[in-house]
């Protein structure tokens, strides 16, 4: 069993396998050794937060791992959004404030599937949306001139579906 | 609900980069590049990867001043991955007196590849190039533009091209040695047909020894796609045996016109088809010489269109009726999926003596093989009549009486739809 101790001190403990689909923690692992007893801390993710990780783990547990050289961008299938496996959509139908929390957390923890989980999320609340919503929903503030928006309209008119 | 700024601030922009990769339509692509300057790279490199730039004499002016622009800040020339250049006028057009002096007849706007596609640069990641409509008019200046702007291309789309010679179409290709992926169409040599006008063996056979000098073909093809004439169909096989390089070819289009240019795609098969997955007979006239027989791991395989006749009809036309059959008994892959067959049928002849003429008993009896038992669908597309169709099938899946077992299985893998010409 591994012990995980968060931001909050709160502390986890978990199987191995479980904690390993985090490849940051399985890296930690590696190198403190096999019987350590000490707690591994994760000082960037919170209780709340880590303990839907470990549930998204739990579930997941037993999976072969994306290879970590895995060239994805070619992958066609990676790019619809709405392939969302039924429990990860009921997984991450979470509050906002929550759904950015564990793609924080999937990000820091090297946990590639969750991360595309989250993404994939957030990518289907894009959809369809302009730019001033877009910004609204994630706090962004617009940094382009009048002529700067021009210009990108103007070159956005070449695009045409393959 | 908008987020709250200590945590839009923690957002790392490779989040955002990521959660923008996995969007694919255009509108919201072209609305995550005006949302900020952070995300207008990722959001132009998306929009890019699914869509096609297509430069025409029309718009050459315009890009190439996107071109210039690029030099200096930012623009979209250096994300398109997918070009496709056509070439448009001629400087050969005849020329004429007129009250203000000599002109060219018909076309002033001249977009010529000697002319302007050395001035193609900066499209770094350009994968994918269709390029069009040469009519003998380019030289090696169009090939050094090529080599020295499109080196990283890995698909190649040559699209109506009347090329001068075998030569020409060698200097072209030379320009990409990352090339996986080649499709012709409409691609003529000799400024027509490669062995048009000559009327003897021994200068043909002349002609053919030329293999001797030309390139190999790309190492790492996986896809060749070819919708040429015979007398090309012919040279590329040959060519491609000739040099004994064992490809990685995974995908094949080509049509199936004589003996001869059978034996040389046999040749190819028997050379480089063992990891071949999908093959597509386009132009099916001939399957005499055909041997499917080394492609040990086809998943699809599509037939089509072949035209049917009659039983009416002559010797050669009702080659078409067992057209399919033929070719499948030849097939030994024990991987096969999906099979296509397309049918056409003419409003000019008796449709019943048509469908009746096709070779259901011969296509029935190589389906219930032990090899074809996991054919997932066996999609029997027709350019209409579908109900007729589906008749004569029952017909002949009834007739089947010292297999009757095998009946709803066959059923259930043949399925007749509407074909649309694409």
């Amino acid at each position: 069993m591994i012990v995980l101790k968060t931001s909050d001190n709160e502390t986890f403990t978990v199987e191995r396998d479980v904690a390993e689909r985090s490849v940051l923690i399985k890296n930690m692992l590696d190198d403190i050794g096999e019987n350590s007893e000490q707690a591994i801390p994760l000082p960037n993710v919170n209780s709340s937060v880590l303990k839907k990780v470990l549930e998204y783990c739990e579930h997941h547990r037993g999976e072969p791992l994306p290879a970590a050289d895995a060239d994805t961008s070619q992958d066609d299938t990676r790019k619809r959004t709405t392939d969302i496996s039924e429990w990860d959509q009921k997984f991450i139908t979470v509050d906002q404030e929550m759904l950015f929390e564990i793609i924080l957390a999937a990000n820091y923890l090297d946990i590639k599937s969750l991360l595309d989980v989250g993404c994939k999320t957030v990518a289907n609340m894009i959809k369809g949306k302009t730019p001033e919503e877009i910004r609204k929903l994630f706090n962004i503030v617009n940094d382009f001139t009048p002529e700067e928006e021009a210009q990108i309209k103007k070159e956005n008119e070449w695009a045409e579906d393959r | 609900m908008s987020l709250r700024p200590e945590l839009s601030d923690l957002l790392p922009t490779e989040i955002y980069e990521h959660i923008i990769s996995f969007l694919y339509h255009p509108f919201t692509l072209k609305s995550c590049s005006l949302t900020c300057k952070a995300w207008l790279r990722p959001s132009w490199k998306a929009l890019f990867e699914l869509c096609t730039i297509r430069i025409h004499r029309k718009n050459i002016d315009a890009f190439l001043e996107f071109v210039e622009l690029d030099a200096r800040t930012l623009t979209f020339i250096r994300l398109i991955q997918h070009l496709h250049v056509e070439q448009g006028g001629s400087k050969r057009l005849p020329m004429s007196e007129s009250q203000w002096g000599l002109q060219e007849l018909g076309d002033y706007e001249i977009f010529q590849f000697d002319d302007f596609l050395h001035r193609f640069v900066g499209l770094t990641a350009v994968r994918t190039l269709k390029l069009g409509w040469v009519r003998c008019d380019t030289t090696e200046l169009t090939s050094a533009a090529l080599r020295s702007n499109f080196a990283r291309v890995t698909a190649l789309d040559l699209d109506s091209m009347i090329l001068s010679s075998p030569e020409h179409f060698f200097d072209i290709l030379g320009a990409f040695p990352l090339l996986s992926s080649l499709s012709l169409s409409g691609v003529l040599f000799n400024g027509g047909r490669l062995y048009d006008g000559l009327d003897n063996w021994e200068e043909l056979d002349a002609r053919r020894t030329e293999l001797k000098s030309t390139p190999p073909p790309p190492s790492n093809l996986r896809e060749l796609h070819a919708n040429v004439t015979e007398d090309v169909t012919e040279f590329l096989f040959s060519w491609i045996t000739y040099h004994d390089i064992s490809l990685p070819m995974r995908s094949l289009a080509c049509g199936l016109f004589s003996e001869s240019s059978n034996a040389a795609l046999s040749k190819f098969l028997a050379h480089s088809g063992s990891a071949l997955e999908d093959i597509m007979i386009r132009d099916a006239h001939e399957s005499t010489n055909l041997d499917l027989s080394p492609c040990i791991n086809i998943h699809t395989l599509e037939i089509g269109c072949i035209h049917l006749q009659s039983s009416n009809g002559d010797q050669r036309e009702r080659s078409s009726e067992i057209f399919v059959t033929d070719v499948l008994q030849t097939v030994t892959s024990q991987k096969v999926e999906y099979i296509k067959i397309i049918l056409a049928i003419s409003d000019y002849e008796d449709v019943d003596d048509q469908i009746y003429a096709f070779d259901w008993n011969g296509l029935m009896s190589i389906l219930r093989r032990s090899q074809f038992k996991d054919v997932d669908l066996v999609e029997i597309l027709v350019s209409g009549y579908e109900t007729a169709v589906e008749r004569v099938i029952s017909e002949y899946l009834l007739d089947l009486s010292d297999n009757a077992e095998q009946r709803p299985a066959l059923r259930a893998q043949l399925h007749v739809t509407k074909w649309a010409r694409s």
